[in-house]
């Protein structure tokens, strides 16, 4: 009997979950990120390979001494060195000792076909219509809420109560298995949201937009849960990464790839793998919209993300945006992450008062 | 007066300079070439750049402040993006110019062209044609110049094949003497890394000369004909990045096919180099199973040279217990 598993990356365990057991097999969930995933990652990794690399490692080992045996994982065709995680990761465990069968799904569309065969036991259009509608549907029912958290936190009436709702819909929506209840479980929460939302912290609007690597910026143990933080500082909250927002663009369904492109163009001419190219066009495009300041995250050498950085301070010198770019690594810590956060909101912020003060 | 290109001695410099230094010279330029990497440049290098950005990056980056000094006309940095279908190389050569344009505030023109030779019919020419078009150059002149510098870039890769470095192989192509002796003491050691970080004795802290001095024979992944690596490093899943794959593919061919050809495998690679960074992993897990010791040495620019030459001189005093001719 095949027993599943996958890494995590933010919440994506809720469709993922729902997508498997709907096609009707086990999954063998990892325990949640943590200090135990991340140690057990650094000690089997390579030194120098990305953060997500380890921490998928981690998840794996936790997951296969659980019980799993049969690992689904995504691929790619580089530059970004995801593409290649799933080989080095089946070296080390095969090295470990573990035994399972690993899946990579790469852009490659008559091989994945082959592996679905042989995953799932055939090929039956209905189940697999209605296992992605359902996990489409969770995805898209936890991004909008996850907006709208977003943009409320600034405005919450009790300190942290934005984030506690955000963690009970997630839990709630995990056990929720038809679309209709899915619709009417996130109209509940917008309606609670709502409820919840006051005046700004701050007295006025401070925007934020969060560009960088994409596991980094939707996993939030990695990121130490940098948007929690950010809204506490009262901070109002964009960023363009969201898993239903790479599948569109994975898809190609919407116009965002051409106006990324376009905004990045006279700062960086090439895609440069991951989200580069998205992390310098989006920067641009949020200067545009006269947001008050830019933050890359991305893990320690993140090649895609190192390219954006050196290229960010001249973005922001000409377009006027502060930027603060945050590296990531298996080390960083809480307080130096809050101490760099606050510097910059207030700096922001002051700069923004003073402005109030010249012009009136 | 001719006017004058600037080339960085780093990077693609090492792979494809005889194929530029005809071309340009054919059109009617004058090259300017920095110097060897020495420590002003290194330091350079790492006061521009992001502390996160690999070695030979920075080494890059310190070379072309070599040359803004030296009032160029023109700067040769091209993008290189693929060098055919289903392949393509790191994230920072792709971005280079653009990183280059943020980084220094005085660059000279650049002459920046796309090296993408997935898009349609015989790339190589129309990218010539390209480069040609910028400088003003006639068609006849660029196509003359492209076919003299392809050839010359043969003569260069074959020379390499039969045992020499690219530095060797650009002093042989000049017609001047080698000043090495190869006698040897029948070790057989195989050095793999790229040849941007090898034959850079700063980088590299002078690793070949140091074996050879110590008459070892030294090999390098230009000596194995591109076909073999290629096919060898499918012993793993295809590689997309094509310059580690040949580095993996010589790892491989001496693990898998050859075994008895070298006594150990050195593996040199840069501080930050994210393809690197697996390519290693991968034969260190795939040489367990096999007898051979391989050694794996990361330089960054804090790396000391004593540290490095015990490791080297530790290194070959195993090996030779091994095959007993201590």
């Amino acid at each position: 009997m095949k027993k599943i598993t996958f890494p995590h990356m933010g919440n994506l365990k809720v469709p993922a979950k729902a997508f498997f057991q709907e096609m009707g097999l086990e999954v063998v969930l990892p325990p949640q990120n943590s200090k135990k995933t991340i140690e057990l990652g650094m000690k089997y990794s390579p030194e120098f390979a990305c953060l997500p690399l380890k921490l998928n490692l981690g998840n794996f080992i936790e997951a296969l001494d659980k019980g799993a045996n049969t690992i689904i994982m995504g691929g790619g065709v580089g530059p970004c060195r995801f593409g290649y995680y799933g080989e080095v990761q089946k070296e080390i465990l095969n090295d470990l000792g573990y035994e399972f069968e690993m899946y990579v799904i790469d852009p490659e569309f008559g091989e994945n076909i082959k592996k679905y065969k042989k995953l799932f036991g055939g090929f039956i259009i209905k189940r697999l219509f209605n296992a992605s509608r359902l996990a489409w549907n969770k995805i898209l029912a936890i991004d909008k809420i996850h907006k709208l958290i977003l943009k409320a936190m600034a405005r919450e009436k009790e300190k942290g109560k934005m984030d506690k709702i955000y963690k009970k819909f997630i839990a709630q929506l995990d056990y929720i298995n038809s679309i209709k209840k899915i619709k009417k479980l996130t109209s509940d929460y917008e309606k609670i949201i709502k409820a919840n939302t006051g005046d700004l912290k701050l007295g006025h609007e401070i925007k934020i937009g969060i560009v960088g690597e994409i596991y980094m910026v939707i996993e939030h143990f990695t990121n130490l849960e940098i948007e929690k933080k950010l809204g506490e500082l009262g901070a109002v909250i964009d960023k363009k990464i969201y898993i239903s927002t790479w599948i569109h663009d994975f898809l190609n369904l919407d116009g965002e790839r051409k106006k990324i492109e376009k905004a990045a163009r006279p700062y960086l001419n090439s895609f440069v793998g991951g989200h580069g190219l998205d992390t310098i066009g989006n920067t641009v495009r949020y200067a545009e919209k006269s947001y008050d300041g830019v933050i890359q995250i991305a893990p320690f050498t993140c090649m895609p993300e190192i390219v954006a950085q050196t290229i960010l301070p001249e973005v922001s010198k000409k377009m006027g945006i502060p930027v603060l770019s945050l590296i990531f690594d298996e080390h960083s810590g809480e307080t130096g992450l809050i101490t760099r956060l606050e510097a910059f909101i207030d700096l922001i912020s002051r700069k923004k008062r003073e402005g109030l003060v010249y012009n009136g | 007066m001719l006017k004058t290109i600037g080339i960085p001695r780093a990077l693609l410099y090492y792979y494809y300079y005889p194929c530029w230094d005809t071309f340009f010279s054919e059109l009617g330029f004058k090259i300017i070439l920095s110097p060897q990497t020495n420590q002003t440049i290194l330091n350079n290098g790492i006061k521009r750049a992001v502390d996160d950005l690999c070695l030979p990056f920075k080494v890059y980056f310190g070379h072309v402040e070599q040359l803004i000094k030296k009032e160029i006309d023109y700067l040769f940095v091209p993008r290189l993006i693929s060098l055919g279908t289903k392949n393509n190389v790191c994230p920072k050569f792709m971005g280079l110019p653009d990183m280059l344009r943020s980084v220094f505030d005085d660059l000279p023109e650049l002459l920046a062209p796309d090296i993408d030779l997935r898009k349609g019919f015989f790339p190589k020419r129309r990218i010539a044609h390209i480069i040609g078009a910028k400088l003003n150059r006639g068609f006849f002149d660029i196509e003359f110049a492209f076919r003299k510098a392809v050839k010359k870039q043969k003569i260069f890769e074959k020379i390499e094949s039969e045992g020499f470095t690219p530095n060797e192989s650009m002093k042989i192509l000049d017609g001047k003497e080698l000043e090495i002796s190869r006698q040897n003491e029948g070790l057989n050691i195989a050095v793999l890394g790229h040849a941007y970080i090898l034959e850079d004795e700063e980088q590299s802290m002078g690793i070949i000369k140091f074996l050879r001095k110590r008459r070892i024979n030294v090999k390098t992944l230009e000596m194995i004909d591109m076909e073999t690596r290629e096919k060898s490093s499918l012993y793993s899943k295809k590689l997309f990045w094509i310059f580690n794959r040949q580095v993996m593919g010589a790892a491989y061919y001496y693990l898998f096919k050859a075994i008895d050809k070298v006594d150990g495998i050195i593996q040199v690679t840069a501080f930050g180099c994210g393809p690197d960074s697996f390519i290693n992993e991968l034969v260190e897990l795939k040489g367990k199973s096999k007898n051979i010791s391989i050694l794996s040495i990361n330089l960054d620019e804090h790396s000391g040279e004593g540290g490095l030459h015990t490791r080297l001189e530790a290194f070959i005093d195993l090996l030779k217990r091994k095959k007993q001719i201590l």
